[in-house]
């Protein structure tokens, strides 16, 4: 087994990459994989056998081994800075594609590797990929690239708004929607902001919202609504869907009862503030923009006023970090492990609901001491049916807390061509090439 | 009966259409009964109809009342636009006419190099500098437009100020300013109003364009631009969403560049 430099897939290479996912590389910048807890140390036992020690267990290890960000890359990448790995063909794998061209931003050429000869399990049998090569192009419009698609230009696009899904299957053509199996997209709130730190204001806007209306007009079948936060395909998953009703009069209640009064401009107001809200359109999300139009017009019917901001990508990271600028913000993350709520929450990972001593400098006082510790357990708990139950916990408190609205389960939309067969995908909606080939008749 | 020719015909529908839209920024809800920003959801992306003249949009939303209500928004801004360029380019041309030698040295070449700086580059700039927001993108469209005026007053007031009366005017005694108020500046008139109306229509075109772009009023706002940019991905199976305000923004330019010719060149010599 080889990379496609040529240098060999052994113990040794085995061993460097988890060293560096586990504990990072400072000197280099690589950062510590989020998808890797209490990670300590790697041992090569043999050319072909490598023990990883933990400081204590990491049951989503398994998982996270197995994760497209954890792929094992050559110990020659690894020796270059982290900065220097933005173009994909300094990545050097061991795949059945080898990256031949990345041009950011337009176009990423994969050509297949003639000598690969280590299929999964699953795949037994087959030795190189079917295709000589993959084209990507990055065509951001959509229409257009619905339009390559039906025009016969690509053979399978993704990223297929609800919208044009019928276009697509009334062409003749085959849509295939993955689940992300993770955190659903939701608002979730940052309660270190006053506005939002009382619950009774969050449970208001939970109450605001009516998801259904949101699944039934933007989305297709193939975004399923939200019944917890985790999709129903994840393991521990528990159905809360009675807790996500959409009832306006409890929310104007809760609302009344908190102290925000509807004043003659139809808005709430308490003290002299307004009850307004910002929020950035999350660009990767489909139809982001269009469901908080949406949203901002589902609250404003209860007096609450939400802003959908728009800027510079660098403003939106810096205002996304900054709860008085950002009471609520959009969010999702694929993975198919209980881990999952752990890189979502954990004031070390992605800290969606912004922690005291988490990403942000600028909050100031919120901590949950009982999430973080429930993370942990998570992350830690090596009984599988412990862990899970724990998980389905943790869900109902995110839940019984109001500290997010999930909205719909997100799914990865493609399309592809009649002639295309052999389309698969892993665990989170990303496309497998390998075994995709072409009846061109 | 005598059919009157095309120009005339094309100068009464301008000033026809400019009259509504006046009429439509006065009162919007006059025109229409739908809501601009609130729509019912559950009549999403309907083609147009008795009901709804332009369809609606992926929200629920009634294309023609977010028109109307647009052009509360974006005519005003464009008026802003060009006032901030007026004001401006007026202020330093006539200076620089007027004062000549080095003064009128730094300014016409301070206006060459602005000028040299393409428009829509030279307000993409200023309105990341100054915030997204309507007003803030009509002040960049100002800013990027103050050099062209800049040059036609400073050539119309090198030009008038070479005249007699302007001559005899100094000679009884009137002072600089005066001179240049009372004398110079009403006769650049003609040149400044024939202009500004021209650029009235490629500052609504820039505003639309820096809203398509996302730099105008943010969403839900009915804004020309974002409404054409929002309808974009609808393009293949909701043609209404983009065609109707592209029309509209279309229309008005052409509608204001007609007038603007007949306000420079009344009696149709210039062909």
């Amino acid at each position: 087994m080889t990379f496609s430099d040529g240098s060999r897939l052994d113990a040794q290479a085995v061993a460097l990459n988890y060293e560096t996912y586990g504990k990072g590389n400072k000197a280099l910048h690589f950062p510590v994989s989020e998808v890797i807890n209490n990670f300590d140390h790697a041992e090569v036992l043999d050319p072909l056998t490598v023990r990883f020690h933990f400081t204590r267990p990491s049951p989503g290890f398994l998982q996270g081994t197995s994760v497209i960000g954890s792929g094992i890359v050559s110990p020659a990448t690894l020796s270059h800075p982290f900065d220097e790995l933005g173009v994909g063909t300094q990545i050097i794998g061991s795949g059945p594609f080898v990256i031949a061209r990345d041009i950011p931003g337009k176009e990423v050429d994969l050509v297949a590797r003639r000598d690969y000869a280590w299929p999964p399990a699953s795949r037994a049998g087959q030795t190189r990929a079917w295709l000589d090569g993959v084209k990507i192009l990055v065509t951001p419009e959509d229409s257009i690239r619905v339009g390559a698609l039906l025009a016969g230009q690509a053979a399978l696009i993704r990223q297929v708004e609800a919208y044009d899904e019928e276009q697509v299957t009334l062409a003749g053509y085959r849509l295939y929607a993955p689940s992300t199996r993770g955190v659903n997209t939701e608002i979730a709130f940052r309660p270190d902001n006053p506005l939002v730190a009382d619950i009774r204001v969050r449970e208001a806007l939970l109450h605001a919202t009516d998801r259904r209306e949101i699944a039934d007009t933007l989305y297709s079948p193939n975004y399923p609504l939200a019944r917890s936060v985790l999709s129903a395909q994840a393991a521990g998953f528990r159905d809360l869907s009675d807790r996500l009703s959409f009832d306006p009069q409890r929310a104007g209640q809760l609302l009344d009862e908190s102290g925000w009064r509807v004043g003659p401009d139809g808005l709430r107001h308490k003290d002299g503030t307004t009850l307004t809200l910002g929020i950035h359109v999350s660009q990767p999300h489909p139809q982001n923009k269009t469901m908080l139009e949406l949203i901002a017009q589902q609250w404003r019917k209860v007096g609450v006023q939400l802003n959908v901001m728009s800027g510079s990508a660098a403003g939106i990271i810096l205002d996304n970090l900054d709860p008085l600028r950002t009471p609520v913000t959009v969010s999702e993350v694929g993975r198919a492990d209980p881990d999952v709520m752990k890189s979502e929450f954990f004031p070390a990972n992605r800290d969606t609901l912004l922690q005291k001593g988490g990403q942000s400098a600028k909050v100031r006082n919120f901590h949950d001491d009982t999430l973080d510790a429930l993370l942990l357990e998570i992350a830690s708990d090596t009984d599988p049916r412990d862990r899970l139950g724990r998980l389905g916990d943790l869900q109902e408190y995110i839940v019984k807390n109001a500290y997010t609205i999930p909205i719909f389960e997100e799914p990865q939309v493609y399309a592809g061509a009649p002639g295309v067969h052999g389309v698969s995908f892993e665990a989170v909606g990303r496309p497998s090439f390998y075994g995709i080939w072409l009846d061109r008749r | 009966m005598k059919i009157p020719p095309l120009s005339q015909i094309s100068l009464a529908a301008s000033w026809l259409l400019l009259g509504l839209l006046l009429a439509m920024v006065a009162d919007p809800a006059l025109f229409t009964r739908y809501s601009a920003t609130a729509g019912a959801a559950v009549e999403h992306l309907r083609a147009p109809s008795g009901a709804h003249w332009f369809g609606t949009d992926q929200l629920g939303r009634d294309v023609f009342a977010r028109i109307i209500y647009g052009a509360n928004r974006t005519l005003p801004a464009a008026l802003i636009a060009v006032a901030t360029g007026l004001l401006a380019g007026a202020g330093i041309g006539a200076l620089a006419g007027a004062a000549g030698g080095r003064v009128d040295a730094v300014l016409t070449g301070l206006m060459d190099v602005l000028m040299s700086i393409p428009e829509l580059l030279m307000s993409l700039t200023i309105v990341i500098l100054l915030g997204f927001g309507t007003i803030h993108a009509a002040i960049a469209v100002g800013i990027g437009q103050i050099a062209g005026f800049a040059r036609i007053v400073r050539g119309d007031v090198t030009r008038i100020s070479a005249m007699t009366f302007v001559e005899a005017a100094r000679g009884g005694g009137a002072t600089f300013a005066g001179v240049l108020w009372r004398h110079v500046l009403p006769n650049c008139m003609t040149s400044l109003i024939g202009l500004s109306v021209l650029r009235y229509s490629t500052a609504i075109l820039s505003i639309a364009t820096l809203g398509f772009l996302g730099y105008g009023a943010p969403p839900p706002a009915p804004e020309w631009g974002l409404m054409i940019s929002e309808g974009r991905d609808y393009l293949a199976t909701a043609w209404w969403m983009t065609t109707f305000p592209g029309l509209a923004v279309l229309l008005v330019a052409l509608a204001t560049t007609r007038i603007s010719r007949t306000i420079v060149d009344p009696a149709g010599k210039r062909r």
